[in-house]
């Protein structure tokens, strides 16, 4: 078995499915600077592991084009990686909070008296809480929007929002992979938006209908490696968004779950099929 | 040993991997290994906008 990995840093995660691998076969690590294309790969199946969310879609396209199946494949770093597109599949099968979206500036102001404040500005690209917003009310509202009227990328100016999900300090991050539940953990954090790379505290989540929900989440997209971010609302779990290229060594840390051996058995799977 | 680029300081270092992440001790700055023979380190590349994940 030929196990390709890319990447684009080093990190624990990278080193942790290097290690997995291993014990599979051969693996092939491809830095940003090794992927070149054309050119033909001698690769059971690759592991996208590239911290850029759009350099991790085209590697996926160009692998699977070459016959190379990847973990995940490209619609679903494609749909798991946008939240307006991830949300429209998971509110087919999980409660996710209150959102709505317009590609007008001039229209924001209908969302805010939609949802009613406080929202949450998100761009539908991005992670580790990169330009999320709180937003109180309309002078806040105006500001943001002036704001991105100067980001220069055009993502931005897909006005996409969702109602502020008032969290008991937590929220609660899990891993499913190839449809198995694999682990959870809470995140804790004084701040509202509780990433582990934002220094919310790691604690293992040991609920049952966070397994329930969580599983549900995965089934909205049907295949590949997720992690699901999860808020405990007063109308029950509500699924955030996922994250098709996770990270997990805090999780790891905390729960003493192989996440890493998890996702490099599935790519393995994937590549036997 | 090799020197961090941020601050100057003496690291010393052990086995090391290409594109391999590693914390300079005394500034804290971090650092990715950009060559192997010889040691070379450089910031950390800046956090795109896409970057995450």
């Amino acid at each position: 078995m030929k196990i390709g990995i890319t990447y684009t840093i080093m990190r624990k995660e990278e080193m942790m499915l290097r290690e997995r691998a291993k014990d599979y076969g051969e693996v092939v690590m491809l830095h940003d600077s090794d992927a070149i294309f054309p050119q033909s790969y001698d690769l059971d199946v690759v592991i996208i592991r590239n911290v850029s969310h759009f350099k991790a879609l085209y590697l996926a396209k160009l692998f699977e084009s070459a016959g190379i199946p990847t973990v995940n494949p490209f619609h679903i770093i494609l749909e798991a990686g946008d939240k307006l597109l991830a949300t429209l599949r998971l509110s087919k099968k999980v409660k996710v909070p209150r959102w709505s979206v317009t590609f007008d500036e001039k229209s924001v102001k209908k969302i805010a008296e939609m949802l009613g404040y406080p929202i949450v500005s998100k761009p539908v690209f991005g992670s580790w809480g990169r330009l999320i917003t709180k937003i109180n009310d309309d002078d806040a509202l105006e500001g943001i929007i002036e704001h991105k009227k100067w980001l220069s990328n055009p993502l931005y100016k897909i006005y996409y929002f969702q109602e502020f999900v008032k969290k008991p300090g937590r929220d609660i991050r899990s891993y499913v992979i190839g449809g198995e539940f694999v682990t959870a953990i809470y995140r804790y954090s004084e701040h509202w938006i509780t990433n582990t790379a934002r220094g919310g505290k790691a604690v293992p989540c040991d609920d049952e209908e966070v397994k329930e929900i969580s599983i549900k989440a995965w089934e909205a997209f049907g295949e590949g490696a997720l992690a699901i971010d999860i808020f405990e609302s007063e109308e029950g779990l509500l699924v955030n968004e996922v994250n098709p290229t996770m990270e997990f060594k805090n999780t790891v840390k905390a729960t003493g779950v192989d996440v890493a051996e998890k996702i490099v058995g599935y790519a393995v799977e994937v590549a036997k099929r | 040993m090799v020197e961090c680029p941020v601050c100057g300081a003496d690291i010393e270092v052990g086995e090391l991997e290409l594109h391999q992440i590693i914390e300079c001790p005394v500034c804290g700055a971090e650092l990715e290994v950009v060559g192997l023979d010889p040691v070379v380190l450089e910031e950390v590349p800046e956090v795109e906008e896409d970057w995450g994940e």
